[in-house]
């Protein structure tokens, strides 16, 4: 595991320094727009997005078959796949520190801006972010590091499509009875919940998908010609 | 002691059987040279012993253990290969850094050592390696735990002579050591003729012909004559037999017997590793 952390890590340096970065960049850029609501979006996404980006970095390292170096180290394949999602965590962690201690910053009177405190919601919107995000892990193992970036590509492009059929499909809905009644149902039920309740069960959802991503990656990678 | 046991070893890939029951064994403290034409399952095979690919049946064990074990056993194989495995955002001390966070017996004095023999900028990232450098570097690492087992899979293809006559050297000061064993792959049989103690030859996934250097220099030969001794050859006298405008040329494995059958008819010589490849993989496909 420590050699796996030790690569990924020494071989994404430049990672690190734009991690911290993009902390700085999505506060000037966000959370210093507006109050406590922008500060919170910066937090989370800087939390996430720097994990994801290690993540991936992690996945590119893999060019020329470099795999074939590393496990001819003592390492075992189990291990392989837990530093994996350990890389992703550690990663989460690195961005959020940076995104707080800019937050602090910021916070300085004499400064002139202001932003809000990161809060336990915000905490647990970026574990749940990163859980939700794991299940590239296994589409890694199974399809490797090129695919991953056609995926993200076309990931992308389904997402802005989602958001605007979304979009279509709320316009069409006009009050209780509309054409979609089951979304209504769905929505009052989330909107009854609360802001925690909605959070939690985001974050239950991204646990589920966090336990079959790694269960999926130990099944395919225990199988996997390197 | 044994120190590699491979038994029916069978790996297929979609289309193809990469490895057809090779079955293979290797005692402590020799040098085996595994020789063959490019996609011959080489390479395969040494996946298969560091568990980096999976045999569809078969047995493999390493130091009497499964090779599956992949802790134990690799903690005492070390693995020599081509240079683009390895990572070129990193230079060669940080590439030591993370082998010495994976192998238990790592020995920082003997690798900065073999940095130093080797003239590796410490320094530099991987990326401004040449091949050689690369192959270097990867020897460097295989050799700095105490590894009992050494694996390389052509590691001198594409490089300089002086520096496939490097290679050669440090193999016999590891050898000169106790508990070192050899396992290499190459199409370049040169180098074999000075160091390999067996020849083991592989085409299309299984093994053709397994020979000590003892029965290489005593046993085989390589015989020249004309054409109307073949003739007169009985089945089995005469492997890969070659027609050239002066006669034939061949492979045979009891040089006595055609001495003593065909006395200065035939002109009989010590075969190098790549006759003795190229003969026998003849003899296979006609």
């Amino acid at each position: 595991m420590k050699a796996l952390l030790l690569k990924d890590t020494l071989a994404q340096k430049p990672n690190l320094m734009l991690g911290a970065l993009y902390s700085l960049i999505f506060f000037v850029a966000f959370g210093l727009l507006d109050d406590a609501p922008s500060s919170s979006f910066v937090y989370v996404f800087s939390g996430v997005a720097v994990g994801f980006t290690m993540l991936l970095g992690s996945f590119k390292l893999d060019v020329n078959d470099t795999p074939r170096f590393m496990f001819s180290l003592p390492i075992s394949r189990r291990t392989a796949v837990r530093e994996k999602f350990v890389l992703l965590a550690l990663g989460t962690m690195y961005g959020t520190l940076w995104a707080m201690l800019f937050g602090l910053v910021f916070m300085i009177p004499a400064i002139g801006w202001s932003t809000g405190a990161i809060t336990g919601l915000d905490l647990l919107r970026i574990v749940s972010g990163m859980m939700l995000l794991s299940f590239f892990i296994p589409l890694y193992f199974r399809v490797g590091h090129t695919i991953i970036r056609y995926t993200l590509v076309i990931g992308m492009v389904l997402l802005v499509a989602g958001q605007i059929v979304g979009m279509l499909v709320l316009s069409f809905r006009q009050g209780p009875g509309g054409p979609i009644p089951f979304l209504d149902v769905i929505f009052g039920w989330m909107k009854g919940g609360g802001d925690l309740f909605r959070n939690l069960l985001i974050a239950g959802i991204g646990l589920g998908i966090a336990i079959l991503s790694y269960a999926a990656s130990q099944l395919i990678w225990r199988h996997r010609d390197i | 002691m044994n120190v590699l046991d491979v038994k029916n070893l069978v790996k297929s890939y979609k289309s193809s059987v990469a490895l057809d029951g090779v079955s293979l064994r290797i005692d402590e403290g020799f040098v085996t040279g595994l020789v063959g034409p490019n996609g011959a399952g080489k390479t395969t095979l040494i996946k298969c012993i560091l568990n980096l690919a999976q045999a569809d049946s078969g047995r493999i064990q390493v130091f009497g253990m499964d090779h599956r074990r992949e802790l134990e056993v690799r903690s005492r194989i070390g693995f020599v290969h081509e240079s683009s495995y390895m990572f070129d955002q990193l230079n060669a001390r940080e590439t030591g850094t993370i082998a010495r966070a994976a192998y238990g017996r790592w020995d920082e004095k003997t690798f900065a050592g073999y940095l130093e023999r080797f003239e590796l900028p410490e320094r530099a990232k991987i990326k401004t390696y040449s091949k050689g450098m690369k192959v270097r570097l990867s020897l460097a690492v295989a050799l700095s735990h105490e590894a009992e087992l050494i694996l390389m899979d052509e590691p001198s293809s594409g490089l300089d002579p002086l520096i496939r006559r490097e290679l050669l050297e440090v193999i016999g000061e590891e050898l000169a050591k106790e508990n070192r064993t050899f396992l290499i792959s190459t199409h370049i049989t040169s180098d074999l003729d000075r160091i390999a103690d067996h020849v083991v030859i592989l085409d299309r996934g299984q093994i053709r012909l397994a020979v000590t250097r003892d029965e290489l220099g005593d046993q085989y030969g390589l015989c020249r004559g004309g054409r109307e001794l073949l003739a007169m050859a009985t089945n089995g006298s005469f492997i890969g037999v070659q027609l050239n405008e002066f006669g034939f040329t061949a492979l045979t494995p009891d040089r006595e017997k055609i001495a003593r059958r065909y006395g200065d008819q035939v002109v009989i010589e010590r075969p190098t590793v790549e006759d003795l490849m190229v003969h026998a993989l003849k003899e296979e496909r006609s």
